[in-house]
């Protein structure tokens, strides 16, 4: 947005790290496929969806065996992974159900539990091995931005990632299904009062959620690969993402994305010695200036 | 939890266990033996803990990083200075405490999953520091540590051996969890738990209550550094791994499995793990993880108050039953 | 009691295995031929019981699971048995944690009472288990962790080795990169932690001490990268005339793709150690690993008698598959054991004798070429190989290009 301006004043600096910077985004697009999900869920329902990481990689793994194994093309691979991911939502609902009323504690337990489970499933089914997706063949080849060879297949990354951010923030800004989830968001007893059924709200927010990771799972398996241990990694990055960005906030888990993939690529291009804690770190400093996050109001 | 084993059955019972706990080096092979001691100090561990996620309602997922910073300078002292058993618990308290306090005083400002991923974040970055203070820790590699003594410098008897070691460890533990114990009896205690059941009004009474939950972080921490230094005396090894999230990970899945605020559920909890852990491992390798969470996800659904709750729960029908006996005469 | 309560276990951990095995689309061990080494005709009073502590679970699982099925392969070839001596196994799986390990030598020692350990992976874990061995006075062949100390400041009696140093893996390719890539501005890359640092060290020496000239060396932190974008723009800045890297595992697979994906790979030659290896991390990373050339204690097309018939039994028991370079050493430790064994008729009642043995066991043919024991420090001297990421008979594989020569840690 002020990219011109910061350009033209900087000329050097933007040269020497655009592909950080365009990397940084990349990354960020990446994590707030899994980060909005998580957010969401939790805006809506009081749950810390711990799982959300093992549909990641289930996800991930999902597409690995249609497309690597089957044969099929990466559309086929994206669309079963999707509604597998969407199928999961629904299914962690139903588990969840007969534990809503008690605290949101122990729906966050179930939820670790699950993510167990799930991660030692992965790896009965496929293995520890390392499993990997190839890109798409047409982005199978590196971009020369300014001089510098960036991959096709990250930029497209970073162009999914923002036209999902645009997506999610229209239908939940501008459309009517948008308003019942916020409402809801905001006082949940109120929408049940005006005949809604707030259940089949949350139902639709979980399977959205997890559909997303699995989403994300896909379209990351090219850069991270699929092993056991991916889920963890990739929730702890989620969830630090959503606590900098202020939990159940859509702009939140904008903003935490694009501030974490900057962290972890200009940030360490800039101060290599701080790479080991620079995670870790932005988020401690950002929650002792704001312990509810950026965008957090509660 | 007052109602694990109601009536006069509760300190008799109290009484066998100790007793059980006291004759197990001649019941017990010395691998059982060490795996015994292993499961005491865990299951301390698990129970400081516990003082946080059961007592006061603050779930950390770092708890590993103060168990940590207690082995680490248990660690350090015997290799550099004295491996003195007495000297090293000291480091490791005394250490683990000021860190809990330097972190605490930021993450008890912060609520619920704040809360969680700043003990999160902490244990993280204590995590990376072992790995890459290379000078200190000896990296990723880990840090031998001579055997400690019991008495003054090098000549002092050695806690050699897994028996002389096992008493040691049992009177530490025993130690530690009446420490708790007593403070969960405390007032103080009390208004932790009431801090956990609704803080405002708390505030509202009075309470300053981030100091107490302060004081309740450092406590678990200090309590943790204290299993943290038996940790490293008995197995005379530190490295990174003995601070990774799976450590917390698996104390916080002992507390919930064995059943919150009872302290005593979180060293059941622990034996819980370690056992599953243990025999299952030799046979289906990582597939234990399947195992344990297959009955986490079961104690969450069925037993909100964990393996310790059952026997409460089988306890009070028993006492229901015999009043309901005893009164239908009447 | 204690003979038959044993037994029982060990069956009923057969049995369990045997489930684990249905429950696991893994290709499991064939734990139960095992049963067979364990009960071949009997000679000796008593079989030999051997402890292999493995990490057979987690991300260092294959590595583990190979180390044995290498060890397996020898001991059959040579009519289940070692020195003469019937065997008995004890396998227990460390989980790649140093207290878990502690924990299961305990059980292997004290309560399976065996005669020697073989295995442990991780360096850590090894470093963890020295005073452990030391003290009980058990024989410890280390068939795979690579720590330097444990071979200098904290040798023993106890321990010997049947892989290598992290020194020599880096030593090995120092002279190559200096002859054939580049003899100055060249970078190393590695994470930042005890095995990357040596690996290092041991390239370093050898490269300058055959005339070459480093220009910067990158050690990105250990286990938490999840892009090594940033670290890769800080290479190509300084624009070096080659590189020289090691990762392992998910790290290899993520730094070498990456290595191509940002044009690296077009102007500055990537070579090192383990980056390609073993089989899955080289298929995940595809054409981003073509031509990278590693170093390797062995490799597949080695042209000699023994590697053949290895080669042969591994198939016939694991199926087609080529061996990994861990299945070697594992093949490595057997052995070595069985070399000691033979020179004193399998009698290891007198464990003085036993550790003379073995420390003096000399030179002996392997399918990795010749292998001689140091007996200063208990470490091998022995041959490592040049291979080179290639894509053949359609599959992606590490192919040996040349001989990189004989070597050994100083020990200091």
């Amino acid at each position: 947005m002020t990219t011109p301006a910061v350009g033209a004043a900087l000329p050097g600096f933007l040269n020497e790290n655009l592909v950080s910077i365009l990397n940084g985004l990349a990354v960020g697009m990446l994590l707030f496929t899994m980060a909005v999900g998580l957010s969401l869920i939790f805006g809506l329902m009081d749950v810390l969806n711990l799982a959300h990481g093992a549909i990641f990689l289930l996800g991930g793994y999902v597409a690995y065996q249609v497309i690597v194994k089957e044969g099929q093309s990466w559309l086929v691979g994206v669309a079963v992974a999707v509604a597998f991911g969407a199928v999961a939502g629904l299914a962690l609902g139903g588990i969840l159900r007969p534990i809503r009323h008690r605290g949101h504690l122990d729906q966050a337990l179930l939820t670790f539990g699950l993510a167990f489970v799930l991660a030692d499933l992965a790896t009965i089914f496929w293995g520890s091995d390392f499993q990997s997706i190839p890109s798409p063949v047409f982005l199978q080849r590196s971009v020369e931005v300014l001089g510098q060879f960036y991959p096709a297949y990250r930029l497209a990354v970073m162009g999914v990632g923002f036209a999902l951010a645009v997506v999610v923030y229209l239908v939940v800004e501008r459309t009517q299904v948008g308003a019942v989830l916020r409402a809801a968001v905001e006082d949940r007893a109120m929408v049940s009062a005006l005949g809604i059924n707030v259940g089949r709200v949350m139902l639709a927010v979980l399977a959205l959620g997890t559909a997303l990771a699995a989403f994300g799972g896909v379209i990351g398996a090219p850069i991270l690969s699929l092993s056991p241990g991916v889920d963890a990694e990739v929730l702890i990055l989620a969830l630090i993402v959503i606590v900098i960005g202020g939990l159940g906030s859509i702009p939140g888990a904008f903003v935490g994305a694009i501030v974490i993939g900057q962290v972890q690529s200009l940030g360490i291009a800039l101060v290599p010695q701080a790479a080991p804690f620079a995670l870790f770190g932005a988020m401690v400093i950002v929650l002792a200036v704001r312990p509810e996050g950026l965008f957090g109001s509660r | 939890m007052r109602a694990l084993a109601p009536g006069p059955a509760r300190p008799l019972v109290q009484l066998a266990v100790v007793f059980l706990l006291v004759v197990a080096p001649l019941l017990l092979g010395d691998f059982r033996l060490f795996l015994l001691t292993e499961i005491l100090i865990f299951g301390l561990f698990a129970a400081s803990l516990d003082l946080l996620v059961g007592y006061t309602g603050l779930l950390s997922l770092g708890h590993a990083a103060y168990l940590g910073v207690g082995s680490y300078a248990t660690a350090l002292i015997a290799i550099h200075l004295t491996d003195n058993v007495f000297a090293g618990l000291a480091a490791g308290v005394a250490s683990s405490c000021i860190v809990a306090a330097a972190t605490g005083w930021l993450a008890v400002r912060t609520r619920g999953v704040y809360f969680l991923m700043l003990t999160l974040a902490f244990a993280q970055l204590l995590f990376t520091l072992a790995i890459t203070w290379d000078s200190l820790t000896h990296g990723a590699n880990g840090l031998p540590t001579p055997k400690p003594t019991l008495g003054p410098g090098d000549s002092g008897g050695a806690l050699d051996g897994g028996t002389a070691f096992y008493y040691y460890a049992l009177v530490a533990f025993l130690f530690g969890l009446g420490l708790l114990r007593a403070v969960v009896a405390s007032p103080f205690g009390r208004a932790l738990v009431g801090i956990r059941e609704n803080e405002s009004r708390m505030r509202s009474l009075g309470y300053a209550t981030s100091r107490y939950k302060l004081a309740a972080f450092c406590l678990a921490g200090a309590v943790a550094g204290f299993a943290g230094s038996l940790t490293v005396q008995q197995s005379s090894f530190m490295s990174p791994s003995g601070v990774s999230f799976e450590v917390s990970a698996l104390a916080l899945i002992a507390v919930i499995i064995g059943g919150r605020a009872t302290l005593v559920g979180a060293v059941l909890g622990s034996a819980f793990v370690f056992v599953i852990r243990d025999e299952l491992s030799s046979a289906f390798n990582e597939h234990w993880r399947l195992v344990l969470g297959l009955v986490f996800i079961g104690v969450v659904y069925l037993l909100p108050r964990g393996i310790s709750g059952l026997s409460a729960r089988v306890g009070g029908l028993l006492t229901r039953r015999t009043e309901r006996a005893a009164g239908e005469p009447a | 009691m204690d003979e038959p309560e044993t037994t029982l276990t060990r069956r009923a951990i057969l049995k369990r295995a045997g489930a684990a095995a249905a429950l696991m689309s893994v290709p499991a061990l064939p734990l139960g031929r095992l049963e067979d080494v364990a009960w071949g005709a009997a000679r000796q009073s008593r079989p030999l019981r051997i402890g292999q502590l493995l990490t057979l679970s987690g991300p260092l699982g294959s590595v583990g699971a190979d180390l044995q099925k290498g060890f397996v392969t020898y001991v059959r070839q040579n009519g289940s048995r070692l020195g003469g001596r019937k065997i008995q196994f004890f396998v227990e799986d460390d989980a790649g944690d140093p207290r878990t390990a502690l924990q299961k030598a305990e059980k292997l020692v004290s309560e399976r009472e065996v005669d020697i350990v073989t295995g442990v992976v991780p360096s850590n874990v090894a470093i963890a288990l020295r005073d452990f061995f030391h003290s009980a006075k058990v024989p410890l062949i280390i068939s795979q962790a690579a720590a330097d100390e444990l071979t200098r400041g904290e040798s023993s009696p106890y321990i010997f080795r049947a892989a290598y140093t992290n020194y020599m893996i880096g030593a090995s390719m120092g002279r190559w990169f200096y002859r054939n890539i580049a003899k100055d501005r060249v970078f190393t890359a590695a994470p930042n932690y005890s095995a990357g640092q040596e690996i290092m060290a041991g390239f370093v020496d050898t490269f300058q001490k055959a005339g070459g000239k480093i220009g910067g060396q990158v050690f990105p932190p250990f286990g938490t990268v999840t892009d090594y974008q940033p670290f890769l723009s800080q290479i190509q800045s300084a624009r070096p005339s080659a590189v020289f890297a090691f990762f392992p595992g998910a790290e290899a697979i993520r730094f070498v793709r990456q290595y191509s994906e940002f044009g690296l790979k077009r102007s500055i030659p990537l070579h090192g150690a383990f980056i390609t290896d073993p089989a899955p991390v080289l298929n995940a990373q595809g054409s981003a690993a073509q031509g990278v050339g590693t170093s390797a204690i062995w490799a597949a097309e080695l042209k000699n008698q023994r590697n053949t018939r290895f080669l042969a039994t591994y198939e016939r028991l694991y199926g087609t598959g080529e061996p990994s370079t861990f299945a070697a050493t594992g093949h490595n430790a057997a052995q070595l054991l069985d070399e000691a064994l033979k020179s004193i008729q399998g009698d290891t009642s007198n464990k003085a004798r036993f550790l003379k043995a073995m420390k003096n066991v000399g030179t002996f043919q392997t399918p990795s070429g010749i292998f001689t024991l140091d007996p200063k420090t208990q470490n091998p001297i022995r041959n490592f190989y040049l291979r080179q990421a290639r894509f053949e008979n359609g599959k992606w594989q590490n192919k040996l290009l040349s001989n990189l020569g004989s070597f050994r840690d100083p020990g200091k």
